[in-house]
């Protein structure tokens, strides 16, 4: 038995003929979180949103706790599995977003309640419950009623990220998703993606926020123009950077 | 000026007239639903990712938005009986109303799914909705509430449009209020009257829609 939980292999994704992930490998055992920093444009968020299937890719394998997902061997061809699958295998990852993408017509607890019934097909009482579990976690026990547009951006991000941890994924994703927020709403959010860490969950997280990076992560990645260009701990990459284009990213950045 | 206001034999038709302004309502009625039924789908398919369904879709509205009303009207009355398809008066005017709603409304519908926002759909996906259910559970919900405002524009407009059903005789307020005209040679109370029911109909329709809007309007 491995604790691997994600494997993606030489991963290449082009949009027309721009390539944008020129041959992406990373593994993933339970419990790790890994850190995603580079420039805009690197290919982050194309990296997460090929492991969340929201976009297709050309080449390479992701596994999820060892299954192929998206892609399958038909008599030797690379085909993609069926639309139904592609739900299926998306469920396995949970996906946070930059601009939270609640549904605005849809009270807090709507939100999260809205996938455990219609696709886990829990009932209302179990869904419910759930909801109210995760709200609390994410230090919103009271805010269950409220609708998206009554929630500061800092409670709406820990709404959505409650939403996509109430689905028991095996895998979580973060992209910027401090990046819409105001300076004083980004540590809430910080926060509770920690703590979420210090439980175990597998998270894979793009963030621009370095200091964050560097205490939740046990590996952090830098991208540079579709390719992972250093992995290391958050030692070697933010006090031991080595190359040049490393040392000149963070340079830029505040730490 | 020797025209003196008699409005006693108006008074003494105030029945036929609200007969006809019922059967106005209950056409239009019937239209409006069946044509929002129709401009959902439509809509959904002039924005779809097939081609087919793209082309079908906006060749219907096109052509049906580029019609006078009256033209579907005499087309469907007289033109289908000929094609061996015979329908009443009544039936005939709210098949054509349909039709024509249809397409104004799915053309409300379609800016209204372009404006939705493209990451609500995403989050749908990434908590493994499918396709389907994100189109039912969110993106028409959301749809209804955002075309609210518009659609009771069109809605109005089409109740009035309901008045073009006195070219084939349905006894409704116009055919009612013109017959009036004829018996009793009193125009302007006749004509002034059913404006005012048109008026007062129009407000009363206005008023409950915007309960509507309010109502299922998202919360802030
Ligand atoms: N939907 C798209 N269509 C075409 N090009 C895209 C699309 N999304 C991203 N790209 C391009 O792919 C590259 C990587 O983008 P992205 O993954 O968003 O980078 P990052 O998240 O690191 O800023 C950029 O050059 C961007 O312009
Ligand atoms: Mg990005």
């Amino acid at each position: 038995m491995t604790n691997r939980v994600l494997e993606i292999s030489n991963l290449e994704k082009s949009y027309g003929d721009h390539k944008v992930l020129k041959g992406v490998s990373l593994a993933m055992d339970k419990g790790d979180v890994i850190s995603v920093i580079g420039s805009s444009g690197s290919g982050k968020t194309t990296l997460l949103r090929c492991v969340n299937l929201l976009e297709d890719f050309q080449e390479g394998v992701i596994k999820i706790d060892g299954k192929e997902i998206g892609y399958e061997d038909v008599k030797g061809k690379r085909t993609k599995v069926s639309a139904k699958q592609v739900t299926k295998d998306r469920a396995l990852t949970g996906m946070v977003f930059q601009s939270f993408n609640l549904f605005p017509h849809l009270s807090a607890a709507e939100n999260i309640t809205l996938a455990l019934k219609k696709v886990q097909k829990k009932s209302k009482e179990e869904s419910a419950e759930i909801a109210q579990h995760w709200l609390e976690r994410v230090g919103l026990p009271d805010r269950g009623t409220s609708f998206p547009g009554q929630l500061s951006g800092g409670q709406q991000q820990r709404v959505a990220i409650a939403r996509a941890l109430a689905m028991n994924p095996k895998l979580m994703l973060f992209d910027e998703v401090t990046s819409a927020l105001d300076p004083e709403l980004i540590n809430e959010v910080l926060d509770v993606i920690k703590s979420v860490a210090a439980d175990g969950m597998t998270m894979l997280i793009v963030t621009h926020e370095m200091r964050f990076a560097y205490e939740v992560s046990n590996q952090v990645i830098f991208m540079n123009d579709g390719l992972i260009a250093e992995q290391g701990t958050p030692d070697a990459i933010f006090k031991n950077a080595s190359s040049d284009r490393l040392n000149a990213f963070l340079k830029n950045t505040k730490f | 000026m020797g025209y003196h206001l008699d409005y006693a034999v108006i008074w003494r038709s105030l029945h036929d007239l609200f007969y006809g302004l019922g059967l106005d309502l209950y056409m239009a009625l019937f239209s409006v639903a069946l044509g929002s039924l129709i401009g959902l789908v439509v809509a959904f398919a002039l924005v779809s990712k097939r081609k087919l369904f793209r082309v079908l879709s906006g060749a219907y509205v096109t052509f049906i938005r580029n019609i006078p009303l009256m033209i579907i009207i005499l087309f469907i009355y007289f033109g289908l009986p000929d094609a061996g398809f015979t329908f009443g008066e009544i039936p005939s005017f709210i098949f054509a109303l349909t039709i024509y709603a249809g397409a104004y409304i799915a053309e409300v519908f379609r800016g209204g799914i372009l404006a939705i926002h493209k990451g609500v759909g995403e989050a749908g996906m990434a908590i493994g909705m499918s396709n389907f259910q994100i189109i039912v559970h969110i993106k028409i919900p959301l749809l209804i509430r955002s075309v609210m405002p518009a659609l009771s524009n069109v809605y109005i407009s089409l109740f009035k449009d309901a008045s073009v059903a006195a070219v084939i005789a349905v006894p409704e307020l116009t055919f009612q209020t013109r017959r009036i005209n004829l018996e009793t040679f009193r125009t302007i109370e006749a004509w002034s009257s059913a404006s005012v029911l048109y008026v007062a109909s129009c407000f009363l329709i206005a008023f409950m829609l915007r309960r509507v809007e309010r109502r299922v309007a998202i919360p802030k």
